[in-house]
């Protein structure tokens, strides 16, 4: 009994049960396939979950934040096509390109961010009018969006047979790993990082306690859409030609990856979990895909897999103690 | 134990030696820590019985376990000779022992009258009795709140309206509504003003008269004094002792509370002259090392004052502010106590950028052996401390910016005896080093115990100001008053704190309440917009074909609404698949089957809907699950079946399908479609069932304690709001005469569903808003886009207008229930 408070109290503070499931899942995954080399089951696994724990990073800053953003696959939408239309069509700069789609991003988000906290809306609602406009505006000035293509460099950053400096991953991973240590130390280690769980864990007292929230909400959803940009960017390499519908394979999926990895509303979890959780639902696909499931039935284990791994360890307290 | 019938004694000075409630070995752990070892406790009827203990004593696990709240380990409870084990707040308050909490629970956006009678009905059925039709509930609401306030409030207000006493007070009042045998008041006096208090206490007395019991549980010395029969002591979990009044004295109370160790008392003389003026203005002239207290009934604008008093000061000085509401104002609770120490002073820990946890410890450190603050490890939780400690933690945090004035509302509020006298002797010290401190303070002991100079506040500004020489408790207590005729404002004075409460904008006031209004106005001019632009569209056969197109995205949005309406989080994202998959299953399942009588399709698509609504409540109300994760699994469960049985659309109808997609009777069929949950709904709400789901959605834990069983409620809205679900999926298919589960004609539906509802002005907090809101939220979107539709614009630009629309709508409806909230707030 006491060993095992003990481990609850670990479960909070470290995530154990989400690595169990993870490894548990890869062995399956390897034992059905009967092959458990690099190139055939971890690059793959890794590849597929850097693309969701890069969109769903944001969505972690902004849960922790206390908010919710639904606006996630809109801006990648808006990075896919924009860099897809303006380096493939245009012949822009990568570059330039890219920097117009962060400033957008940047611009978008931020607003999301200071409207919800300077008039106290509802995050998902403001969140879901913005991804209508940004998507909207973008697509009704130039159709011509929608017919572009990825320079060809970043389709060998993206490709699974691509190292990096002679390691046997994909740049697109590597870039993923950098990008995971970056916003933990920023999360955990800098007062920036501090700041946010602050805001979170107790708004009216980060208040008083002197910390500009509002500025942190900006920042929040304005990092949030700046990195689901980046990883519309990204895409861009990996699909060819600008599709609307690219961001929703990463909404959902990315708000199941953060919620299955452990973090909550109001200053509880780290994007390190949110990696975990990326891992977890990237390799339920695979679960799903070596059963020879089809869309339908994949969709109904997907389901009911997140609801059992958060059983284990994701449930609210009980109202008699939130008296 | 010689009452054999539980029936009130007849006379009622004999039954003072009655034993009405005994407690007796009770323990309680909340995982490892033994919040109650070993309590026992005995309420003779016709008795106030005072409890009395340090934080963390356990008095408030003794008063939950009560209350029904919690079930004890090991021990019993025995009412009236009958040993009961009340399994929630709704049996406690059932066998007659209301219990009113120590934080102040109303339910702001509903009535005064709706509070008050909160969790008497069951959920769907009215109670009946006597004393309980609606003209006697609001006799007998009026009378209770008089006997309390000296006058009535108006019933009809908001209780969001009502100043914190009087919000105090109506919360006593709905336990006194439910005539209770034993009256439990858990520190149910720290926000009610002096002349409240006397009232309540008459109260009392008449509850005892009559052979109940009151088990008043207080820090302040003064009100046991006044007040109890018998004291018990709890320390540590553990009862410790039971002394009649004579025999308490405070003495004896420190002892037991303390078990023997020794207050210090500082020496309150040591205390060099004033320095110089460090803050100015609005009729203070605050001088370094001067504690400068702000006294007065609740309510006369002492707390506005003390938080407008930052903003005076020069641009050089540090002002700190430590906040009344500990819990919401000024602690992080998933935070360590080492971060909520930090919190005003993360620069001083950056290292290189990066925060360097060895500095904020040794720093914290320092404070936590100044302050005296017991805790195990800095990295542990700060909720595990007890109310004392975290002030104590507070303080520091204060302390660590190195203010030169410190302001501090009502810092010892719900603290114990032990710790409040750390936190003096710690001011007295920093008023020496010279520091200038402006405390806010609710207890009149304290003001004379500490404070340099008082300030008295009355009407909203200082009335006047005593000085050391002149304080005494009279002179405080007649300056609260005001000097002239005490005696007669006294009774007063609680009408005097309300005056100040101006009745908000009546338009304002009715935007806020009838949330439909807005979206209603919206609506109606984009109709107009809509025939201007294109004249047919008043067309007869126009509006068959508007109905049948808006039918779908209406019932979308209202079934989302009672899952919002019930609060705590609570959304139905899997609405849309849900719809869907009812309409594979209208098609596979029955008319593929070649069942198609509209008795059996009808009725099972409700059904299927409701079931899954059902499934939805469960998980998220039984389960615990977050309502975004249960219902997001369960779109995804959806989308999978509704997939699975239909990978391209299936098509198929009959002649009833037919007609409910033009008309039915000459009436267009999605005006019936619509109509139907308008009318039920309509039908609930004669029933209490919506107004308790809006109560829960408005206070869970106001319904909850007060006996309203909150998962059943919330799961029912989810179990109305599938029924609904299941109409929608009727809709869909009599409109377009197939079953389509593809994702991307799925998705849209999910978020236009959410952005209805709040356009609708129901607020996603919940507690706020109706069915209709969310139809008209639904029929100005669909306006919009036939609208846009008519002037040729692309649909990627009707998108992006849309967008606009919601967030202009809901920034409107948020500004007219803030600027009712504001004014409600004064």
């Amino acid at each position: 009994m006491n060993q095992l408070r003990k481990l609850s109290g670990l479960q909070k503070r470290y995530p154990l049960l989400q690595i169990v499931v993870l490894v548990l899942l890869v062995l399956y995954v390897g034992q059905q396939d009967g092959d458990f080399t690099w190139n055939d089951l971890f690059a793959p696994i890794l590849l597929q979950a850097s693309f969701l724990g890069i969109a769903a990073a944001g969505q972690t800053l902004v849960i922790l934040v206390g908010g919710l953003d639904f606006s996630i696959a809109a801006y990648l939408v808006a990075g896919n096509l924009l860099v897809t239309h303006l380096v493939g069509n245009e012949h822009w700069n990568f570059g330039a390109a890219a920097l117009l789609v962060f400033a957008i991003c940047v611009v978008g988000g931020g607003f999301s961010g200071w409207i919800c906290h300077r008039f106290k809306l509802e995050p998902l609602v403001i969140t879901l009018a913005m991804s209508s406009i940004v998507v909207g505006a973008l697509v009704g000035t130039n159709t011509s969006l929608l017919n572009g293509s990825g320079p060809g460099w970043l389709q060998s950053f993206t490709s699974q047979t691509s190292d990096t400096f002679g390691l046997p991953i994909a740049p697109i991973i590597a870039f993923w790993i950098v990008l995971a240590i970056a916003v933990t130390v920023v999360l955990l280690r800098t007062p920036v990082g501090r700041k946010l769980y602050l805001a979170g864990a107790g708004p009216k007292s980060a208040d008083l306690a002197g910390i500009r929230t509002r500025r942190v909400w900006v920042a929040a959803y304005a990092a949030s859409a700046l990195l689901a940009g980046l990883a519309g960017v990204l895409l861009a390499g990996f699909s060819t030609g600008g599709d609307t519908n690219v961001g929703n394979s990463y909404l959902f999926p990315g708000l199941a990856a953060v919620i299955v990895g452990g973090t909550m509303m109001g200053g509880r979890g780290d994007y390190l979990r949110t990696c975990l959780g990326a891992l977890i639902v990237t390799t339920l696909n695979f679960v799903i895909s070596v059963n020879n499931l089809n869309a339908s039935a994949a969709s109904i284990v997907f389901g009911v897999l997140i609801l059992l791994v958060v059983a284990l360890y994701g449930r609210e307290r009980r109202l008699r103690d939130r008296v | 134990m010689d009452t054999m019938t539980p029936t009130e004694p007849a006379a009622p000075r004999a039954s003072a030696t009655t034993l009405l409630l005994t407690v007796d070995g009770l323990a309680k752990s909340f995982g490892p820590t033994k919040a109650l070892r070993a309590c026992s406790l005995e309420l003779r009827g016709g008795e106030v019985h005072a409890l009395m203990g340090e934080n963390g004593s356990g008095k408030s696990t003794l008063v939950k376990i009560l209350a029904g709240v919690h079930r004890p380990d090991t021990g019993r409870i025995e009412l009236a000779g009958r040993a009961v084990a009340p399994r929630g707040p709704r049996e406690a308050i059932g066998s007659g022992v209301a219990t009113v909490f120590q934080e102040v629970q109303c339910v702001a956006q509903q009535s005064v009258l709706d509070n008050l009678w909160l969790g008497t009905d069951g959920v769907v059925r009215r109670a009946r009795g006597a004393g309980l039709d609606p003209e006697e509930r609001r006799a007998r609401a009026g009378q209770v709140l008089t006997e309390l306030l000296g006058t009535c409030p108006d019933l009809d207000a908001p209780a969001g309206t009502l100043s914190l006493s009087e919000r105090q007070a109506l919360a006593i009042a709905r336990s006194l509504l439910r005539d209770p045998r034993v009256l439990i008041l858990d520190e149910a006096t720290s926000a009610l003003d002096v002349a409240t208090r006397d009232r309540l206490f008459a109260v009392c007395r008449a509850l005892t008269a009559r052979g109940g019991a009151v088990l008043f549980i207080s820090h302040r010395m003064d009100e046991v004094e006044q007040i109890a029969d018998r004291v018990t002591v709890l320390r540590s979990g553990e009862s410790v002792g039971t002394l009649t009044q004579d025999q308490a004295d405070i003495a004896t109370l420190v002892h037991l509370m303390t078990g023997g160790e020794a207050l210090v008392q500082s020496e309150a003389a040591e205390r060099p002259e004033p320095g110089e003026v460090v803050l100015a203005g609005d009729g203070l002239n605050l001088r370094a090392g001067e504690i400068i207290g702000l006294a007065g009934l609740e309510g006369q604008g002492q707390d506005d004052y003390l938080r407008a008093l930052g903003a005076l000061a020069d641009p050089g000085t540090r002002v700190a502010y430590v906040a009344r509401d500990r819990r919401e104002e000024s602690i992080f609770p998933p935070l360590s106590i080492r971060e909520n120490f930090t919190a005003s002073t993360l620069n001083q820990d950056a290292r290189g950028g990066l925060i360097s946890t060895a500095r904020a410890r040794a720093r914290f450190d320092a404070y936590r052996d100044k302050l005296k603050i017991r805790l195990g490890k800095d990295g542990d939780a700060i909720t595990t401390l007890s109310g004392g400690n975290q002030q104590k933690v507070v303080i520091a945090r204060a302390l660590a910016g190195d203010p030169r004035v410190l302001l501090l509302n009502d810092p010892t509020r719900g603290i114990d005896i032990g710790a409040k006298h750390d936190v003096y002797a710690l001011l007295r010290d920093l008023a020496a080093s010279g520091m200038a401190i402006v405390m806010l303070s609710t207890e009149v002991d304290e003001h004379l115990e500490l404070m340099d100079r008082v300030l008295v506040f009355r009407e909203g500004a200082p009335a006047a100001e005593l000085d050391r020489a002149n304080l005494s408790r009279s002179a405080l207590v007649t300056e609260f008053f005001g000097p002239a005729d005490a005696e007669q404002t006294e009774t007063d004075a609680a009408p005097v704190a309300r005056q100040a409460v101006k009745p908000p904008n009546r338009f304002a006031r009715l935007l806020a309440e009838r949330t439909w209004i807005f979206p209603a106005l919206l609506a109606v001019a984009l109709l107009i917009a809509n025939v201007v632009e294109q004249h047919s569209f008043l067309e007869w056969h126009s509006w068959i074909l508007t109905f049948a197109e808006l039918a779908t995205p209406g019932l979308a949005a209202m079934a989302s609404t009672p899952a919002i309406l019930g609060g705590g989080g609570g959304i139905d994202i899997s609405v849309a698949p849900l719809f869907v998959m009812v309409s594979v299953v209208v098609e596979v399942m029955l008319l593929g089957n070649g069942i198609s009588s509209a008795a059996v399709v009808i009725p099972a698509a409700i059904l299927f809907g409701a079931a899954v609504g059902a499934v939805n409540g469960v998980l998220i109300n039984y389960g615990r699950y977050q309502a975004v994760v249960a219902t997001l699994c369960m779109n995804f469960i959806l989308s999978g079946f509704a997939l699975g049985y239909a990978p391209s659309p299936v098509s198929g109808t009959t002649g009833w399908l037919t007609s409910l997609g033009s008309t039915v009777g000459g009436v267009p069929g999605g005006l019936i479609l619509l109509a139907v949950p308008l009318l039920v709904w309509a039908l609930l709400g004669r029933t209490p069932f919506v107004r308790t789901l809006c109560a829960v959605g408005g206070s869970e834990v106001t319904a909850y304690t007060a006996g309203v069983n909150v998962p059943l409620v919330r799961t029912l809205g989810y179990t109305i709001g599938g029924g609904i679900a299941g109409l929608a999926g009727i809709a869909i298919t009599a409109q377009l005469h197939q079953a389509e589960a593809d994702t991307g004609f799925v998705t849209p539906f999910i978020l236009l569903a959410i952005a209805a509802v709040a356009l609708g002005g129901t607020s996603l907090a919940g507690g706020r808003g109706g069915l209709l809101g969310s139809l008209l939220g639904a029929a100005v979107i669909f306006l919009i886009e036939n609208l846009l539709g008519a002037l040729h614009i692309s649909s990627f630009w009707s998108q992006a207008v849309y967008g606009t629309t919601l967030i202009v709508a809901v920034l409107f409806a948020a500004r007219t229930a803030a600027d009712f909230g504001r004014k409600a707030a004064r």
